[in-house]
């Protein structure tokens, strides 16, 4: 059997990120891409704001995956693309289907960078018709941007996070007329920077605490039903309206794509709908890390290859058998967040911790408490269930708490 | 001149075509839409009921016995997916043991095997049985098939076999011209000796056309399903339906060949034929039923909903009457699917056979090309050895490789839009919805078919422009 000392499932950022970081330490590491080129969705998302923190500059999505894509290549890492993975099991095996044929690999260690699939009309069970036109966005973005075919004249969006935003300029761009964007919640999902440069600049109606009540249309999208809703998200009957479109993007989220995760026996974080993972992006399963938007989902590109790097660098410890103590702490939060990586601290060395809230909040203190007391806090202005917030705890901090602490949050005032 | 047309290419009227074409007969097929069984036949509970059900001296019960009798030959000779999963009917209130009692005496009248089941039995067999069951019936017959799956074979085999099917052309309005019928249809006229509407939805109004003294009453009826991830491919054992009501079956717990679970009908009375949009009150009571039947799944496992709608006959059966060489299937409604080869049957004895001297003729046989299995590595192994596109995978959720779709665009009748690559091959009906898999099917259609992607339609229609084409 064809054996490596590490396999990446995914060559989007993540994946590219530690695949260079590992060759670069001389380890044996075979990337498997189930598209037809290396960079994942980088590729279709041209527009700039890519790199400024990796890179410090500007950069488009595909220049952003076309330098990590050279680097990669100088490294001459091994990869293959068009190659689906059918399973992994437990004991690392990886069997996977490409035009030569079906492999077995058997990893020493494996690094899941999967990425994330976006969440479709089914899932959020909009009624009505079923005709052509209601597209996730990153399909239609996919349509438009790698195919140069367009999916509608006129096109209304659901949800406000960065894809669809990012589309409703897009499209306005290619002269399509974009009728507005509803977001269920009462404030934007997507960052500040797009709502600004992509709804405003361009007189895109923004209408908040509204959704999509039914699609109507025998063969293609004809109009949309929309209403506000209560403070429960219940859409209220009397408020309802009608638009005149011929497509629908639904931009409501992204699911981290754990399927073959869970076909392994990972554990999965209900919460993050990740694996559960220590301070070293290591799974339930030892041995197999996760990192990049498979784990959680990220606003900044920058930051899912800041995890690759990472868990190369967890990976080479696996590898080198420099593994730290077993002691850990567990991490749990207050009814606050949505979500906190990782699930278990390290106490032997400063831990960065991820957050994501679960409403938006103004001057409260973000405490790491332990015993009952609060061992370490950060004063925050804003929190915005939009931004992936990050905070470092040092290692001394750590070495205080004993088996457990929790994030909390609490009033500055 | 044809021998035969038949309007319609649902279920029944792709029975109709196998049947027929191993006879010596000129036989067409008018289909309105791209692809066939893309009304009532494709949106339904997907089930050979065992034939219980029916009232006493209906056709529904005499061609629902025929038809679940027949299934298990026709799916071997075609090679179709066919699974005897069989169902429990479960009696969830001491209310509702007498109409159990009932279908039970019906069932041993009607010689379909059924057993009776006690609670601590159904919960053995069933574990994520709603716990309240008190007892429920067996039927061990009851089946499962892929509808359009069995509606492409049939047809497949009827035109390998001399039929000939006319896709995306619409019956207009017919005359009687002599000692045959003259049929318009929307790309030009066909002259038949002997016409058989199978026309579903529009049966009732072709009927009209044909002879406006033949007003059948019909009301058309909308059913709402919801479809699970493969997630729970285990969830659940049999089909499990609740006690039946004067609405119908109610809402079941379908597990599909595919591994998806469905949890419908639904049953409104609508106007529009076409009106087949699902809506909230109709989810919502898909919902508040389903558990009342078996343990709730997460909801966050729902992929996909849709409705169907059946044509339902005020007279509550099968309406198939003759009218001068002119025969009319009105009112196919459930269990439509389960009787189709006995309508066919019905159709042929009383109408067909009436006019012609069937003669037997040597045959082509049609056998259904499967995909591979997504856990068969030794297969899709030896098949990527002989075509390497066999290994390149498109749609990730269900493990189907770019051969397989390219396959099912070249069957005799093959898919022609992106919903018929997804009924014939999976792509799109994963838990991705199509997100990973769309734009690829869109640009191997347009290539197959040799036309601009621009030009795929994604079900009667093209649904994508070109990029850089001025819009008014």
């Amino acid at each position: 059997m064809n054996k490596r000392d590490c396999v990446i499932i995914g060559g989007g950022s993540a994946g590219l990120a530690a695949a260079i970081a590992l060759k670069k330490q001389g380890i044996d590491v075979l990337l498997i891409e189930r598209e037809d080129e290396l960079g994942g969705i980088l590729n279709q998302c041209i527009h700039n704001g890519f790199g400024l923190t990796r890179f410090k500059e500007e950069l488009t999505g595909p220049s952003y995956a076309e330098r990590m894509v050279k680097a990669f290549h100088e490294l001459k890492v091994e990869y293959r693309i068009n190659a689906t993975i059918t399973h992994i099991k437990p004991d690392k095996t990886i069997h996977y289907i490409d035009e030569e044929g079906v492999h077995v690999v058997q990893a020493k260690t494996v690094l899941l960078a999967m990425g994330a699939r976006e969440r479709t009309r089914g899932n959020i069970q909009i009624p009505g018709d079923r005709p052509a036109g209601v597209f996730t966005a990153g399909v239609a973005q996919r349509y438009l941007n790698k195919d140069g075919l367009l999916v509608g004249k006129k096109v209304f969006i659901l949800g406000s996070g960065d894809i669809g935003l990012i589309m409703a300029r897009r499209l306005t761009l290619v002269k399509a007329e974009v009728v507005g964007v509803a977001e269920i919640m009462p404030y934007s999902n997507g960052l500040t920077r797009n709502l600004i440069q992509c709804l405003e600049d361009y007189s895109i109606p923004l209408y908040l605490s509204t959704t999509i009540t039914q699609i109507k249309g025998r063969q293609r999208v004809e109009a949309i039903e929309l209403s506000r809703v209560d403070e429960n998200l219940k859409p209220i009957p009397e408020t309802a309206f009608w638009l005149d479109v011929d497509a629908v993007l639904l931009s409501v989220g992204l699911i981290p794509d754990n399927q073959l995760s869970m076909m392994a026996g990972i554990e999965i974080d209900p919460r993050s709908k990740g694996p559960k993972i220590g301070a070293n992006y290591e799974t339930s399963i030892p041995g197999i890390f996760a990192s990049g938007n498979v784990l959680h989902i990220h606003d900044v590109v920058d930051f899912v290859s800041e995890e690759g790097d990472q868990a190369a660098t967890a990976i080479l410890n696996y590898l080198n058998k420099r593994e730290e103590t077993a002691e850990t702490l567990m991490l749990s939060t207050d009814q606050n967040f949505i979500y906190a990586l990782p699930h278990t601290l390290n106490p032997n060395m400063h831990n960065k911790l991820k957050y994501r809230v679960r409403r938006p909040m103004h001057d409260v203190r973000v405490c790491l408490v332990s015993k009952g007391m609060v061992v370490h806090s950060v004063k925050k202005e804003h929190l915005l269930p939009a931004e992936l917030e990050m905070m470092i705890i040092p290692q001394k901090v750590l070495a205080q708490c004993e088996n457990e602490c929790r994030l909390e949050i609490h009033d500055e005032t | 001149m044809i021998d035969l047309l038949i309007i319609g290419a649902g279920i029944v009227g792709c029975q109709l075509a196998y049947d027929l074409s191993h006879f010596k007969l000129s036989v067409c097929v008018l289909e309105k839409n791209v692809e066939i069984m893309n009304e009532t036949s494709s949106a339904n509970s997907a089930l050979i009921h065992a034939g219980y059900d029916p009232e006493e001296n209906t056709l529904k019960a005499k061609l629902n016995l025929i038809g679940a009798k027949r299934y298990p030959d026709l799916c071997k000779a075609l090679n179709t997916d066919y699974q005897a999963v069989g169902s429990l009917l479960v009696a969830m209130h001491e209310d509702e043991l007498s109409s159990l009692n009932e279908l039970y005496e019906r069932a041993i009248r009607r010689d379909v095997q059924v057993e009776r089941l006690h609670r601590d039995e159904v919960i053995k067999r069933e574990p994520n049985i709603n716990p309240n069951v008190i007892e429920a019936l067996f039927f061990p017959t009851t089946a499962i098939i892929t509808p359009w799956q069995m509606g492409y074979a049939l047809m497949n085999h009827a035109v390998l076999n001399g039929v000939e099917l006319r896709r995306n052309e619409a019956f207009v309005s017919v005359v009687r011209v002599d000692d045959h019928y003259c049929v318009t249809t929307s790309k030009g006229t066909i002259q038949a000796r002997y016409v058989i509407n199978a026309a579903g939805l529009q049966a009732q109004s072709v009927a009209k056309i044909q002879n406006p003294l033949n007003d059948y009453p019909i009301q058309f009826r909308k059913g709402e399903y919801q479809v699970s991830d493969l997630e729970d491919e285990n969830y659940l054992n049999h089909v499990i339906y609740p006690c039946p009501s004067n609405k119908g079956k109610g809402v079941l717990a379908v597990k599909t060949v595919e591994g998806n679970l469905m949890f419908g009908p639904t049953s409104t009375v609508i106007e529009d034929p076409y009106n087949h949009g699902t809506t909230k009150d109709g989810l919502d009571e898909i919902d508040i039923k389903i558990v009342q039947i078996i343990k709730p799944l997460p909801k966050s496992h729902l992929i996909r909903q849709f409705a169907g709608v059946r044509p339902s006959p005020v007279s509550k059966d099968f309406i198939l009457k003759e009218d001068k060489g002119w025969f009319d299937c009105v009112g196919i409604d459930s269990p439509g699917l389960a009787s189709a080869p006995g309508i066919s049957e019905y159709v042929i004895e009383n109408f067909v056979q009436k006019y012609f001297i069937l003669k037997r003729k040597a045959m082509v046989e049609f056998i259904w090309p499967h995909r591979i299995h997504p856990q068969d590595e030794a297969k899709r192994a030896a098949m990527i050895e002989m075509n390497p596109r066999m290994g390149k995978i498109i749609c990730v959720c269900e493990t189907v490789s770019e051969q397989e779709i390219i396959d099912a665009i070249h069957l005799p009748v093959g898919a022609r839009s992106v919903k018929g690559v997804k009924r014939l091959t999976r792509p799109g009906s994963g838990r991705c919805q199509g997100g990973f898999c769309e734009t690829a099917v869109v640009k191997i259609l347009a290539r197959e078919l040799k036309m601009l992607p621009s030009e795929v339609p994604y079900d009667n229609e093209a649904f994508l422009l070109p990029y850089g084409v001025e819009h008014e």
